[in-house]
């Protein structure tokens, strides 16, 4: 079945593709049809840069336990890393290449708050 | 059927990436596969599944032109830009997916294309898989340029209020009243979307006003058996359903 389940927010960050680095803008997590993973369906986690092109973009195809696992352990690490950063930090990450900088609440080339999109 | 060339037909196909005016005269990308042939033969539009325009697709569409029908597989994402099909994919899938409108407006031009193409005898079917399946029947039965419709496993084909979206705004089976063509319906009984109880209301509803429908539910299989190459190909079932597939466009297209 196609589940059609995406959802994207605008992140600001680096990636590394096949031709190296590159600034992510977007973030889209989907739970649908994979690529590679063997399974019929699998969590799609995209992060791209649709500014530079299409395969701007680093992709993940995980199943759910993996997803729980690397959600629960995001949200240790951005908890660690709250107790020990200034508030107000997480927006100043220098990404090379972004002319853009340093941004707070970065909007990608068309991204957004997380499920601005497409859910079902 | 499979295997039922004769050993000194004239046989074979030639295949080319190509561009038509498809939906809002756009000019877009299609997998187009002429079989070798002494009279015109009937067209297929195949409607590539949300995976993308991908390899799998091609080699359907190789497969329906080797048994004697002109097909074009248009790339319904090809506004979206290029890349490699799970790239292109990928960013459609983060835009909310393709519009129904559009997909339907690009199945139009594309039978258009094979009506008017000399090698066409003026019969055209429709076929898809997956999303495709469900774009099949919904291009079938919002235009009436299509001789015969098959949707293979398409899910959505009845989706709640709280299912549709900008992109998918009307549920197919609102459209049954409207489809003038005869439909082939293959399913596996193990699916998820469309459920077999979902397959049974939309067979239900297509009955009520007396529409040709024909469908084929399998034991053993869920979504996308046809694919060969991932873990949800069953071999027996698919085999089975591909003669299906051939019985259906020869009765409809090619007699």
């Amino acid at each position: 079945m196609c589940t059609m389940i995406a959802v994207s927010a605008a992140v600001t960050g680096s990636g590394k593709g096949p031709t190296g680095w590159f600034p992510v803008t977007r973030a889209t997590v989907g739970y649908d049809h994979g690529t590679h993973s063997g399974t019929e369906h699998a969590l799609l986690l995209d992060f791209t840069n649709y500014d530079l092109g299409v395969d701007a973009r680093v992709a993940l195809e995980l199943d759910l336990g993996s997803g729980r696992a690397l959600m629960a352990q995001l949200q240790s690490a951005i908890e660690a890393a709250e107790a020990i950063e200034v508030p107000g930090d997480d927006a100043a990450i220098e990404v090379p290449g972004d002319d853009a900088g340093a941004r707070e609440g970065s909007s990608g080339s068309s991204g957004g708050a997380v499920g601005e999109q497409g859910s079902r | 059927m499979w295997n039922s060339f004769k050993t000194d037909d004239r046989l074979g196909i030639s295949a080319e990436i190509t561009t038509y005016a498809a939906g809002n005269g756009d000019e877009i990308h299609a997998y187009v596969v002429r079989p070798l042939a002494d009279a015109p033969v009937p067209g297929i539009v195949l409607v590539h599944h949300m995976p993308g325009w991908d390899e799998f697709y091609q080699e359907f569409a190789e497969r329906l032109a080797r048994h004697g029908y002109l097909v074009i597989c248009p790339d319904l994402y090809c506004r979206y830009g290029h890349g490699t099909p799970d790239d292109v994919t990928a960013k459609v899938r983060s835009e909310g997916g393709v519009h129904d409108d559009s997909v339907v407006a690009d199945c139009e031009a594309a039978a258009l294309w094979l009506r008017g193409n000399a090698s066409c005898n003026g019969k055209v079917g429709i076929i898809g898989t997956c999303s495709g399946g469900r774009h099949a029947l919904l291009a079938a039965s919002r235009v009436g340029e299509f001789d015969a419709v098959a949707d293979l496993w398409g899910g959505g084909v009845i989706m709640a209020p709280d299912q549709l979206t900008p992109a998918r705004p009307v549920a197919p089976i609102d459209y049954t009243a409207e489809l003038d063509a005869p439909l082939l319906g293959i399913f596996g009984n193990d699916d998820q979307s469309p459920t077999p109880d979902q397959v049974d209301e939309h067979q239900a509803e297509l009955e009520r006003h007396g529409k040709s429908c024909e469908f084929h539910r399998y034991d053993g299989a869920g979504h996308g058996f046809f694919y060969y190459h991932t873990p949800m190909y069953r071999q027996e079932q698919a085999m089975d359903a591909w003669g299906k597939v051939f019985a259906f466009f020869e009765t409809h297209l090619k007699s």
